[in-house]
């Protein structure tokens, strides 16, 4: 379902990464009608000539399915007014020019050293050997129009509402984790484990995520503090980190990294099965890595959360993926994207985002629902 | 001038020279070709037969066609003149899903070949039609780091050797595919999981076998089998032992999980007697907190007495490794003139990037030149010792600036040196990838320790069967990565004409007397280059890709060329 994209991700991480807009802003879900954006998309726009959303629809360009939670409102913003911007490779614009000066533009479909195979902008596929030609090239641009002077902005902000209401086809009633009670995760040399940085990506994570100084911040499952310190170095003074813990030995683990980072500004929380004793409407973000599969009680340690959110709050959930040959091998585990928004979406939250940033992980961005 | 992927350079000075070469050349193989030999005549493989291999061009009697590992064939009647009538001739269907890795055996008008997991075919050479097959069942569960792939057989007398994924070597009557004895080279279970898919190399009476499991800790080995009951006479430790010489370049207890694997095939030098194979990487690939040193014998080209598997010396390409370069590229044996003098040289195109020539009579270093690009060395010591360029470690988060990537500027599949040219072929690899220091594995975890691609997942393969073929890593991007045929003099490793291709190819090269260079792309274009002047002469679209490297041999006295591409084994001949 979600097409990864991982040269272009990367790319993608560090323009957001560059690119320091306020946080509040560029989070926002879009300010415009999403039934006018379905209209514009439809109509004026011509957007179905080009894109399909599912199974149904054209495909000179990406699908968009699931556009609206692998894009933040910014990208599509930006994709909407200026196509070549944060463009993906494979839909770079292959231009042939045959020996007979006839130029062609497309998206190439296939290649190999004797010929190559586009769809032309008519949506046509076609084959040109490659000795017919006189150049081949790629140009880092999208065969998009720009809208920017077609739409105004009420309306792109119209049509990128449309698109955050697209998130991928329902999902399957059968998509529950097999979970396993009482399965408190406690492997210290694993969370230790000298790799964790490139498998985790903890500091291009958070990066993403644009905590702001000042935040108010609870990490539920906060194992050896490996993520806390970070947290806590982003949120800075007055800023704020719940640490959250059900094991007391975890706790302390905890406890003696922020001593190490020599932070004053963690607070370290012993949570219960059912409740992390987190105070209410008080905090801008949970963050929880490879914690959540391990709730005994996840329903209502979620409403507790729900609850301990300001509203327009936010949770992020990072679970190593199911099926995935690298990571813990133990199915209790690992978890699916749609395990993951099954569980999360009734009790409250709306799917903001799902990160392409992490390797072996998935991470999901939800915005309590107001 | 072609678009991109078909440009061509030379040398115009080497055109030159070797046309002369060429003319004289062709004269001489004109005049010195092998009767047409007829496919029932001959009889049992012996060793005397294997030691001139060369001069029965109408049989592949070997992995690399002959003792040096030229990959060469003298058959001329495929030429710049008539390749291009050159057409299909028949087609094996491996009917299977696994990578084709394998060099088919051609002997007596029998083809011999290995088919994924660890299956024999016999086929007559001339139509492909199967005469009979034999199939060794591997468990369920296998440790091959990279596919349940085989490269291929050996042959002595009328036996068939090959090695198996759960670390058996068998023998099969070559007549009827009857299996003669099996051994156990070693438990397939033991640490991370070992596996042995390479090509054996018969020596004497004595059967050579490499292992493979460089990724899952396990401690490496080189093995001599008797051929005729199976019973293990020597094994080379890769890794000094406690009390054996070079034993401390490993800090700690590293050298016992160090890897040192030798996967694939190796040489033989009848002149001195002695056997060349070239050895993995060390263990944990991208992350070296714990194997501080040398980590010999890793990345390293072993000259072992093949009587006794005594070490007469290494010469180690890349000192604690940290990018995966194995050195287990096909030794190259051939004399060569080096600064004014004839030299019995050892000729190296290694994973790391660079072209190593090297005195094969005691392993002294001569020269070595960068043939892809390159970042990680500024040059060498009068020892061959790299002068490493700091910043090129694998990082925590990723470092992805460095040139060659993990699978290197070659990598396992064949070089070819042509007598006609003088040349060395190369299908050489040109990208950066991402190096991560990763968790190190526990040396029995079944995931192996693979560094990603830039941005993206791990192990992202190059092979994907659902598109019939390739997933080409620079699609859209063909800066990031592309592949190239080189001819390098091998005296002084200076690239005398490049062909490039749109691909990292995963494919070895042939060249031949007829003055060409076989091979296939990741796309699966099958090409025959002028072996002069590099031109593409001939091509095929085999739509699979190619993962092997090609042979040539007589079928009823005419020259056939065989290729693997996809689950198919392609056969081209003239009318």
């Amino acid at each position: 379902m979600f097409k990864q994209s991982g040269l272009v991700a990367a790319s993608l991480v560090a323009a957001l990464t560059l690119a320091t807009p306020l946080a509040a802003q560029s989070r926002s879900a879009g300010t415009g009608n999403a039934a006018a954006g379905k209209a514009i998309f439809d109509g004026k726009g011509g957007c179905g000539a080009c894109h399909s959303i599912g199974d149904r629809g054209a495909s000179l360009g990406p699908d968009l399915g699931d556009i609206g939670i692998t894009r933040t409102p910014k990208s599509l913003r930006l994709a909407l007014t200026d196509p070549d911007a944060e463009i993906f490779k494979e839909y770079y614009t292959v231009v042939v020019e045959t020996k007979g000066g006839e130029i062609i533009r497309g998206l190439a479909l296939n290649e190999d050293d004797l010929s190559i195979q586009i769809r032309d902008i008519n949506g046509y596929p076609r084959s040109f050997l490659k000795d017919n030609l006189k150049t081949t090239h790629r140009e880092q641009r999208s065969l998009m129009p720009s809208y920017a002077s077609r739409l105004s902005d009420a309306e792109i902000n119209d049509v990128v509402t449309y698109l955050r209401t697209l998130k991928g086809p329902p999902l399957p009633p059968d998509a529950k984790h097999p979970r396993q009670p009482n399965h408190p995760y406690s492997d210290v040399t694993f969370l230790n484990r000298i790799g964790r940085d490139s498998e985790e990506r903890p500091d291009s994570l958070l990066n993403l995520l644009e905590i702001p100084a000042g935040a108010t911040v609870a990490e539920i499952g906060s194992g050896t503090g490996y993520f806390t310190w970070r947290l806590a170095e982003k949120v800075g003074h007055p800023g704020k980190v719940f640490a959250v813990e059900v094991q007391q030995n975890m706790l302390e683990l905890t406890s003696e990294t922020v001593k190490k980072h020599q932070l004053s500004n963690v607070q370290l929380v012993l949570g219960g099965e059912h409740d992390p004793h987190l105070p209410a409407a008080s905090l801008d973000l949970v963050f929880m890595a490879n914690a959540y599969h391990e709730f005994t009680d996840p329903e209502a340690m979620i409403i507790a959360v729900n609850r301990a959110l300001k509203p327009a709050g936010r949770l992020v959930i990072i679970e190593f993926a199911e099926g995935h040959p690298f990571g813990p091998q133990d199915k209790a585990e690992r978890m699916t994207i749609n395990q993951i928004r099954a569980e999360i979406e009734p009790l409250g939250f709306d799917l903001d985002r799902v990160l392409e940033l992490l390797p072996i992980q998935h991470g999901l961005i939800f915005t309590k629902r107001p | 001038m072609r678009a991109e992927g078909g440009t061509t350079r030379m040398h115009k000075a080497g055109i030159r020279l070797a046309a002369v070469i060429f003319a004289a050349a062709v004269a001489f193989t004109l005049k010195g070709q092998a009767p047409v030999q007829n496919s029932t005549t001959q009889g049992p493989v012996t060793f005397e037969r294997l030691l001139k291999a060369a001069d029965e061009p109408g049989n592949w009697l070997m992995y690399s066609h002959s003792y040096n590992s030229w990959r060469y064939s003298s058959l001329d009647q495929i030429n710049p003149q008539t390749v291009k009538n050159l057409h299909v001739k028949w087609i094996f269907q491996g009917r299977h899903v696994e990578k084709f890795e394998t060099t088919p055996l051609v002997a007596n008008g029998i083809m011999y070949l290995t088919r994924p997991e660890n299956a024999i075919y016999a086929l007559d050479a001339a139509t492909g039609r199967q005469l009979w097959s034999y199939e060794y069942r591997n468990p369920a569960r296998t440790y091959n780091c990279c596919g349940k792939v085989n490269r291929g057989l050996a042959m002595l007398g009328n036996t068939l050797f090959m090695n198996t994924l759960d670390m058996h070597v068998v023998a099969v009557d070559a007549r009827s595919g009857h299996e003669i004895w099996k051994t156990e080279m070693g438990d397939y279970t033991a640490a991370g999981g070992y596996a042995a898919p390479g090509a054996p190399l018969v020596v004497g009476d004595k059967l050579i076998v490499g292992m493979a499991g460089g990724e899952h800790g396990v401690n490496g080995f080189l093995d001599a089998y008797d051929t005729k009951t199976g019973k293990r006479l020597w094994r080379f430790n890769t890794i000094p032992q406690p009390g054996e010489p070079n034993f401390g370049t490993w800090a700690g207890d590293s050298w016992k999980t160090g890897g040192v694997t030798t996967w694939n095939n190796g040489s033989y030098d009848p002149e001195t007697n002695t056997l060349f194979w070239g050895t993995s990487n060390p263990w944990p690939d991208y992350n070296d907190d714990t194997r501080l040193g040398d980590n010999l014998y890793s990345c390293s080209v072993l000259a072992l007495d093949p009587d006794t598997g005594k070490l007469k010396w290494f010469f180690q390409f890349t000192p604690h490794d940290l990018h995966d370069w194995d050195s287990t590229q096909i030794p190259i044996l051939l004399d060569t003139e080096f600064q004014g003098q004839r030299r019995k040289a050892l000729a190296w195109a290694n994973r790391n990037g660079f072209y190593y020539l090297l005195d094969r009579t005691n392993g002294k270093f001569l020269t070595a030149k960068a043939f892809v690009k390159q970042t990680w060395a500024k040059g060498f010591d009068d020892n061959g010792r790299p002068e490493v360029i700091p910043g090129n470690e694998p990082t925590p988060e990723g470092n992805d600036h460095t040139w060659p990537g993990v699978d290197g500027g070659a990598n396992w599949m064949s070089h070819s040196y042509s007598p006609l040219t003088k040349w060395l072929y190369v299908f050489a690899r040109e990208e950066h990838r991402l190096f991560s220091k990763n968790a190190v594995p526990h040396p029995t975890t079944e995931a192996p320790d693979r560094p990603l691609a830039p941005g993206a997942l791990p192990n992202a393969g190059a092979y994907d069967p659902a598109m019939g073929g390739a997933k080409t890593q620079n699609f859209g991007a063909p800066e990031e990565s592309w592949g190239k045929v080189i001819a390098i003099d091998p005296g002084t490793g200076a690239v005398k004409w490049e062909h490039r291709v749109l691909t990292p190819p995963w494919g070895g090269v042939m060249a031949t007397g007829g003055n060409l260079v076989f091979g296939g792309t990741l796309e699966g274009v099958i090409f025959a280059l002028n072996s002069t002047t590099g031109e593409r002469l001939w091509t095929f679209s085999a739509n699979g890709p190619v993962f092997a490297s090609p042979i040539s041999y007589l079928a009823n006295g005419k020259q056939m060329v065989s290729i693997p591409a996809g689950d198919l084994i392609v056969t081209f001949g003239l009318d």
